[in-house]
């Protein structure tokens, strides 16, 4: 393609591209030029970028973007390398039989789009795999265009077919000891089976029973309720059912029912029409018209307030709806699949649930397990997060050390809190190539003092008697008359904060993130109980 | 609210990447991407606002690309991130203001 056959816009932006890799003298910033540009130039979901090793054997070089799983290495077959010499790119989507190679049989993610090749001298020299672009949109042919230039750019300046290239990177990779192979697991035969469900992590009973209902569902056009404690990884099911289904080739729409602005959220659910109100200037879509015949997913639907649960119900009754200002209703078409953390059936109990849309969303049922009650797989999600942290050819694993101390924990915050424990513990390790127990530095046991802190609060005692410890057993037999005064709700919500501000050295982020609060109540609450001056402390002593 | 620097390059990334954590943890119920600043967008700076707005849109946080001036917002419809999967708002404090009406 000449230079003159490019819309100009994309001819600037690729020129920025080219002198990107001019400006990095660091072949590791010429990598991250690559992967982020790949991304930007088409708004791909993620990127890995891949160099050639040994005959047709590729070696993961680096990735940026949405976490997923995706192979250390893989070998493609000469057939597909004469398809991406050929047509400089191959969109999955469009050739089944290179969606087969690459992804059932060479493993890379269900997810992956487009593969580029990064080609000199007549050489494919290296691989761009991006995921599905943002909004779940196709790859245009002008896609497919820019990230061949993006291929070729990115060969040159990191993988040159002859040596002495801008940035060569020396092969760090190069294998040493052979690990042994631990055999199959149920897990790993599902995985290799269906690469859907490559990004649930682990070999527990636990993930298996999981991976069974996705599998036992995923071909079904009924609702599917998922339910598990938060960071328990709800989402990464859904996806996992939407991209094992029929549906896949769709759109997978999400809607956070707690993040739904209240005045919006109609417009933002149904979508609106040019003239609808005031500042509706132009047709918009809203989110059950772009899932189109994919799925809507709709996480922690339990926090949905009641006057949006009525909307919602007359669309799941009649799978129509009308979007504001449109004349006639839009058919309702995708499959909805649903999370909660909280108990539904509790919820409708309390009336902060409605009975009838509980019935229409409570068809099948998957429960995700907490880590707790896995714990087997914390090695597989520890090296998994190790993965997709570390730096561009850095070495780096978890010592059994490292793994037995956290094992001692109960992990209330699930994977999510795993996740920022073993983010936290690589950046203490630095550039060393072992994760220790000192690296945690009593990451755990802090926050399992905090998350104990709440236990003691005091809103149970002042409408009943709490249950009785061991040592309030022991008060009670040396006097069984009641405590003279019971701390009042503010009071013990003051010194709760104190405690967690004290423990966070008054980092509010910090602090927000342990209360699972937002930043805004956090603040409210300093402010509410004057403790400025006990922050500024905190912070001093820090 | 997340502000980008002057150059969205690669090399913001360093800057940039670490607040992932601080901006999502806990979720906020929109995100404010301050544009305003932004004078030069490479596609590697477009890769880089995609990783948070991937994130955001993961988690159903509605998305406001704020005080984007007309080269940088012609950048991104060209690279596919335009309304009405995302919302624009030429003024930051509009954005903002928007924002915390919508939450």
């Amino acid at each position: 393609m000449t230079a003159s056959e490019f819309d100009p816009l994309d001819l600037q932006l690729l020129y920025g591209v080219a002198v990107g890799f001019v400006g990095d003298a660091d072949p590791v910033m010429a990598q991250r030029h690559a992967l982020l540009s790949a991304m930007g130039a088409c708004a791909a979901r993620w990127s890995l970028l891949y160099r050639r090793a040994r005959g047709e054997e590729y070696r993961l070089d680096g990735r940026r973007g949405a976490e997923m799983a995706a192979p250390e290495r893989f070998k493609i077959s000469a057939r597909i390398e004469a398809m991406l010499m050929k047509h400089g790119s191959l969109t999955l989507a469009r050739s089944l039989s290179a969606r087969r190679d690459l992804i059932k049989a060479a493993g890379l993610p269900a997810e992956a789009a487009i593969v580029v090749p990064c080609r000199d001298n007549g050489r494919v020299t290296g691989l761009l795999v991006l995921g599905s672009r943002l909004f779940g949109d196709p790859y245009r042919e002008r896609d497919e265009l820019v990230l061949a230039e993006i291929g070729a750019l990115t060969a040159r300046a990191l993988f040159p077919a002859r040596d002495g290239g801008p940035h060569a990177i020396p092969e760090t990779n190069a294998p040493s000891k052979r690990v042994p192979r631990r055999p199959e697991t149920q897990a790993d035969q599902i995985r290799r089976r269906h690469p859907a469900l490559q990004t649930l992590i682990g070999h527990s009973p636990a993930i298996v029973a999981v991976m069974q209902d996705i599998l036992a569902y995923a071909d079904s056009q009924h609702p599917v309720l998922i339910h598990g404690e938060t960071g328990t990884g709800k989402d990464l099911v859904a996806r996992a059912l939407h991209d094992q289904g029929p549906r896949r080739r769709y759109p997978f729409e999400t809607v956070n029912c707690v993040a739904l602005p209240e005045g919006l959220a109609e417009s933002a659910l149904f979508g609106h029409r040019q003239g609808a109100f005031t500042g509706a200037d132009r047709y918009q879509k809203g989110q059950f018209e772009l899932a189109g015949r994919g799925s809507l997913f709709l996480d922690e639907l339990g926090d949905l307030p009641l006057s949006q649960q009525a909307k919602l119900l007359l669309v799941l009754q009649e799978n129509k709806f009308r979007p504001i200002g449109a004349e006639s209703s839009l058919r309702f078409e995708a499959r909805i699949l649903v999370a909660t953390h909280r108990n539904l059936v509790e919820e409708v109990r309390s009336k902060r649930f409605r009975e009838d849309l509980f019935y229409r969303v409570y068809g099948l049922t998957i429960s995700v397990p907490p880590l707790r009650q896995r714990l087997e797989d914390l090695p597989d999600l520890v090296d998994h997060f190790i993965a997709l942290n570390r730096a561009p050819g850095q070495r780096m694993q978890a010592s059994d050390a490292f793994l037995a101390d956290l094992a001692r924990d109960d992990f209330r915050g699930n994977i999510r809190q795993l996740r920022w424990a073993v983010i936290r513990a690589m950046v203490r390790c630095g550039h060393g190539r072992r994760l220790l127990p000192e690296h945690l530095d009593g990451d755990l046991a802090r926050l399992s003092e905090l998350h104990a802190a709440p236990i003691q609060e005091p809103v149970v005692p002042s409408v009943a008697p709490a249950a009785p410890t061991a040592d309030s057993r022991r008060e009670e037999s040396a006097s069984a008359a009641p405590p003279a005064k019971l701390p009042n709700y503010e009071g013990v919500l003051r010194a709760y904060l104190m405690d967690v501000l004290r423990l966070t050295n008054g980092n509010i982020t910090q602090a927000q993130h342990v209360m699972q609060k937002p930043r805004t109540t956090v603040q409210e609450m300093v402010r509410k109980f004057d403790l400025n001056a006990f922050v500024a402390e905190c912070r001093r002593r820090r | 609210m997340l502000s980008f620097p002057v150059d969205l390059t690669a090399d913001a990334e360093d800057a940039m990447s670490p607040r992932v954590g601080e901006v999502f943890e806990p979720p906020p119920t929109a995100l404010v991407l301050d544009l305003s600043p932004v004078r030069l967008l490479t596609t590697a700076g477009a890769g880089l606002l995609i990783s948070f707005i991937e994130v955001a849109r993961g988690r159903g946080i509605p998305v406001y690309l704020a005080g984007a001036g007309p080269k940088i917002l012609g950048i991104l419809h060209r690279i596919g991130i335009a309304p009405p999967r995302v919302l624009e708002q030429p003024d930051v404090a509009e954005a903002l203001e928007h924002a915390a009406r919508a939450s």
